[in-house]
């Protein structure tokens, strides 16, 4: 026992270490515990019941659940947020990459371009959504005039058109936040060690084997990363929805968030909106286990 | 988000008001409940939504009330957006206010929870409150023989005109007694091409897809859309009424309402830019129209199918059963309603009152447009099937199905029978099922 | 050098037209702003205001029940005390996830990793409802006190950053017998500019730019945001285009300030934070 001697001295150094580390966390960890795994575990309990707010919550057991998967309204937002990852997902890599690659290279104002292309990025959301309402306005927007002016198109229900509506929220969200995964992009290309390169000169390949046998493979780690957000993104878009289409025409732009926001501040059913919750809970963390378990296979591979 | 438009007063329509109120109208009966506010003491919240307009308004009524009331304090709480939200939240907190607004479909939920309070002993208190109302108004707030909300005012739904396009057409304008045919063939006169020939310029009417648009549209074919507790829009007769809608978007004489939604939230906005020959929408569009249309415009009533219904649009006021003093409320509301009040509230045109009285009088339902289409459609005011379907305290739920699926069918993804099939699948198995 | 100088040529074709695409809806937005209502739904629609209204800033920023200064106000009394708080706490405990050694830290940061992964929506009404139940329903609490102690990715970038200062920098100071407390604010802190200024982009941002919380918590009009008295022009001026647009670029200009004073560094703070996530 050498408590004798530590009482003593006051606290070992390493003891006061651990003790000022614990402090330093103490807050965000509180923070953490009750504004984020306390409302999880909390909403898990809700979605047992039947809850409009004002009268006492009546216990459901498992009923929610199983109105769920029957309710078309919510296997229809789920289907648009699969087809959101499927249409948004690829658009938005392709183009980040292929941006980051351009700017990748020695070109002068460079840093002027990444800065300009980053600019949508900051744009609040609501100024980015009523923007491209007008733009998209079928009869009075921009974008179908120019497409009538230079391809004789007739004018497109952009946002009217169940078969567009998701389509072109998706091409405004690539513009909004290419700029971003851009520059992780750009941060893994130039993290690429340049005797990598230097030895590929020597053996006297293309860009494009370059391209296919270096660059992709090693910013295959920034890709899922930039994937596995989008598709969490995905479950998260509903400002956009508000904004631009109000789920319409339709059901064709309903998500998961927008759902549930109506079915929690509109139709005041506050179990039903958590059991919705529980179950975007579980899709999620099956996603990033998937995620996980396919980068680890990658990592391993790559060593 | 419709009903949010019933809200909208602009700056100019301050002046008309301001007007109106300078110019001292003549109050036509005094105000019974003045001997009791004098002895009668507290405070007493009042909740309401609209826009800044709307609140001076009130704020005016709430300080001549207390004129009147010198022991009593209205505090004016004023909610510009997500009214129903916070409403639901207060609620659910348990300190609702004393006095506050409720739609006229959201009015069971609170009903149910044991939130309101029976005023029925102070509709015979207050004679004035009830005397010459328009059939039917009250039945919004009746549940099981208690009165627990009172309808405030109503909105007719008529149809404007711009007739500076009607007479560079050459077209003639519509009577009050013009029917649906009638209607679609002026829309289809009215409707002007480009002069390229490959986009329409001016459109000859404007549909919303809004409640009031499908109730007067359903109801004026006699559809029972809801009946014995079951939404039943796949009937004949109530796609006969949203299938005017419907045509007349098909035929390019209507732009669709996705369209002309996207370019905001309203259709009046192509109206008042001489966009939209004829646009039916609610009394609460005229403060806009008469500060802001450069053209010479009026109204006439909805064109007549077999009948005709307008639908009853209407924010009713409703006491906390949680208040301290019911008596002091029940005075407020009565003060509200009295001739001295309305008359603060009426002249700024968003609303009309619900007594048959006031209609034919221009203080309360002035000019422009002309006062017949307003006066005249309070005889054919509601329906069976909107009050049913009100009163099931799930209508927010039930208006979205409605809204979503007639969207597809608007903008041409489903035809209108799908549409009608679907909505009366889905509100039946999810909401409505035994 | 041909082929390499062909290229470059492509290369800067390319960055040209992409920036043209970034700022064409910029561009469309600032000449929707300046024209009159009758003009903006002209067909066929003029690209440049004929007649350029400045009236509708004026307008835009005066009307509606509370002036957009008013707004502002509102805006930087959420995003003010989010950005300065959540930098502090989180650096405080990226500090210690770094560089202090205790029981479970391992286990309590991936805690924090974790919940980078669940959607906003997931815990949006138990929190609305612990707020409710707090009496905190339509004032700024919920918005600034889930974030002001720190958010699981502030306190990852910090860390890494910290991670990969060298060991010498503290060991001296603690043979000196200095506080954890004192190297962290005076010795790292100072290193630790460029994160400070990504995260305060990233925190003004994303409080600023924020439209679901005040949605869901704020009632009252004299507590409107930017975000949300934007949205409202859409009904309450009986959708005003023009004003949307004007009031569109209002609200744009202090982000844009911001990213444009602390751009240099955020390349770098995504480097840290994005890629080895």
């Amino acid at each position: 026992m050498n408590n004798a001697t530590t009482v003593k001295r006051g606290l070992t150094l390493r003891q006061k270490e651990a003790i000022t580390g614990v402090v330093f966390i103490a807050l965000p960890l509180a923070s953490l515990l009750v504004f984020m795994y306390y409302p999880i575990i909390r909403s898990f309990i809700i979605s047992l019941y039947e809850w409009n707010l004002l009268t006492k919550p009546t216990f459901n057991g498992i009923g929610n659940y199983q109105t769920l998967f029957k309710d078309k309204v919510f296997l229809t937002s789920l289907w648009n947020t699969c087809r959101w990852v499927i249409t948004y997902v690829p658009m938005s890599v392709i183009t980040s990459f292929l941006l980051a690659l351009l700017l990748d290279q020695k070109l002068k104002g460079a840093g002027f371009f990444r800065t300009l292309y980053y600019l949508p990025v900051v744009a609040p959301i609501v100024v980015v959504a009523l923007l491209w309402v007008w733009i998209y306005n079928t009869d009075y927007g921009i974008l179908n005039f120019l497409l009538e002016k230079i391809f004789h198109l007739d004018p497109i229900g952009w946002l009217t058109d169940s078969r567009f509506s998701l389509f072109a929220i998706a091409v405004m969200s690539v513009w909004k936040w290419a700029g971003y995964n851009m520059l992780i992009f750009l941060a893994a290309l130039q993290g690429i060690d340049d005797s990598i390169y230097e030895a590929a000169e020597l053996d006297g390949v293309t860009a494009w084997t370059k391209l296919i046998y270096i660059k992709i493979p090693l910013v295959m780690p920034s890709i899922y990363f930039v994937m596995l957000t989008a598709v969490i993104d995905a479950f998260q878009m509903f400002t956009e929805i508000f904004i631009m289409t109000k789920g319409g025409p339709g059901y064709s732009t309903y998500t998961v968030s927008y759902y549930l926001w109506s079915c929690a501040f509109e139709y005041s059913k506050m179990g039903y909106a958590c059991a919705m919750a529980a179950v975007m809970f579980v899709i999620i963390l099956v996603v990033t286990l998937i995620q996980n378990k396919v980068m680890d296979r990658q990592v391993r591979y790559d060593v | 988000m419709k009903n949010l438009k019933k809200a909208i007063a602009l700056m100019a329509a301050f002046a008309v008001a301001a007007s109106v109120l300078l110019a001292a109208p003549t109050v036509k009966a005094e105000w019974e409940g003045a001997e009791k506010a004098a002895t009668l003491e507290g405070e007493i919240q009042y909740m309401h939504s609209g826009d800044d307009y709307e609140r001076e308004m009130y704020a005016g009524v709430f300080a001549s009330y207390m004129e009147l009331a010198p022991n009593v304090k209205v505090e004016q709480m004023y909610v510009p957006s997500d009214y129903y939200t916070k409403l639901q939240t207060l609620a659910s907190a348990n300190s609702l206010p004393d006095l506050f607004w409720m739609g006229e479909s959201g009015i069971r939920q609170y009903y149910e929870a044991g939130m309101l309070y029976d005023m029925t002993p102070y509709l015979e208190e207050y004679p004035q409150l009830t005397e010459d109302i328009i059939d039917g108004v009250l039945d919004y707030g009746n549940f099981d023989g208690k009165q627990v909300a009172f309808p405030k005012d109503w909105t007719s739904y008529v149809m404007f005109l711009n007739l500076d396009l009607f007479a560079e057409a050459g077209v003639e304008v519509p009577t009050n007694d013009w029917t649906v045919d009638e209607y679609k063939d002026i829309a289809a006169k009215l409707t002007k091409m480009t002069a390229d020939g490959k986009r329409v310029d001016v459109y000859g009417t404007a549909i919303n897809n809004y409640r009031a648009d499908w109730i007067n549209w359903m109801g004026n074919f006699e559809a029972e859309w809801f009946k014995d507790g079951k939404s039943n829009l796949s009937d004949e007769k109530a796609l006969q009424g949203l299938g005017v809608m419907y045509d007349l978007v098909q035929a390019g004489s209507a732009p669709s309402p996705g369209t002309v939604s996207s370019t905001g939230d309203s259709e009046d906005r192509l109206f008042i830019i001489g966009k939209v020959a004829m646009y039916p929408t609610g009394r609460w569009g005229i403060p806009s129209f008469r500060a802001e249309c450069d053209f010479e415009w009026d109204a006439v009533e909805m064109p007549k199918g077999t009948t005709r219904v307008c639908p009853f649009i209407c924010s009713m006021v409703g006491i906390a059963s949680t208040t301290k003093n019911p008596d002091a409320a029940a005075n407020v509301l009565s003060y509200q309603m009295s001739d001295e009040g309305l008359v603060q509230v009426m002249g700024s045109a968003l609303s009309l009152p619900v007594y048959n009285d006031l209609m034919a009088n221009e203080d309360y339902c002035n000019t422009p447009p002309s006062a017949e289409p307003f006066i005249n459609s309070a005889a054919y005011l509601g329906s069976d099937s909107q009050l049913a379907a009100a009163q099931t305290g799930k209508w927010s739920e039930y208006n979205s199905i409605i809204y979503s699926n007639l969207s597809d069918a608007f903008e041409g993804n489903v035809t209108l029978e799908e549409a009608a099939k679907n909505i009366d699948e889905q509100a039946n198995t999810t909401l409505f099922a035994d | 050098m041909v082929r390499g100088t062909g290229k470059k040529i492509f290369s800067y074709v390319m960055v040209i037209i992409v920036a043209a695409f970034v700022i064409l809806p910029f561009v469309w937005m600032i000449a929707s702003a300046f024209k009159s209502q009758r003009e903006l739904f002209a067909y066929p629609p003029t690209f440049f205001p004929t007649v350029w209204k400045w009236q509708n800033f004026t307008e835009a920023a005066s009307r509606g029940s509370i002036s957009f200064a008013h707004m502002f106000l509102n805006s930087m009394k959420i995003a003010i005390p989010v950005t300065v708080f959540n930098i502090l706490f989180s650096s405080m405990a990226g500090y210690s996830f770094a560089r202090l050694r205790f029981k479970f830290r391992d286990a309590i940061f991936m805690m924090f990793i974790a919940s980078m992964m669940v959607p906003y929506a997931i815990t949006l009404i138990p929190r609305f409802l612990l707020f409710k139940d707090l009496g905190f329903y339509d004032t700024y609490i919920p918005l600034i006190l889930p974030v002001m102690f720190g958010t699981a990715f502030s306190i990852f970038l910090t860390r890494q950053f910290f991670m990969t200062l060298p060991k010498e920098l503290e060991e001296a100071a603690i043979v000196d017998g200095c506080s954890h407390f004192r190297i962290w604010w005076q010795v790292f802190m100072p290193l630790t500019k460029p994160i400070i200024a990504t995260l305060a982009v990233f925190q003004f941002q994303g409080a600023y730019n924020d439209f679901l919380g005040p949605v869901i918590y704020i009632a009252s009009d004299s507590k409107f945001t930017v975000q949300m008295g934007l949205n409202s022009f859409r009904n309450s001026f009986t959708s005003r285009y023009d004003l949307i647009m004007a009031g569109s670029i209002l609200a744009l200009i202090p982000v844009v300030i911001l990213f444009i004073v602390c751009q240099k560094y955020i390349v770098r703070g995504i480097v840290m934070g994005g890629v080895k996530g």
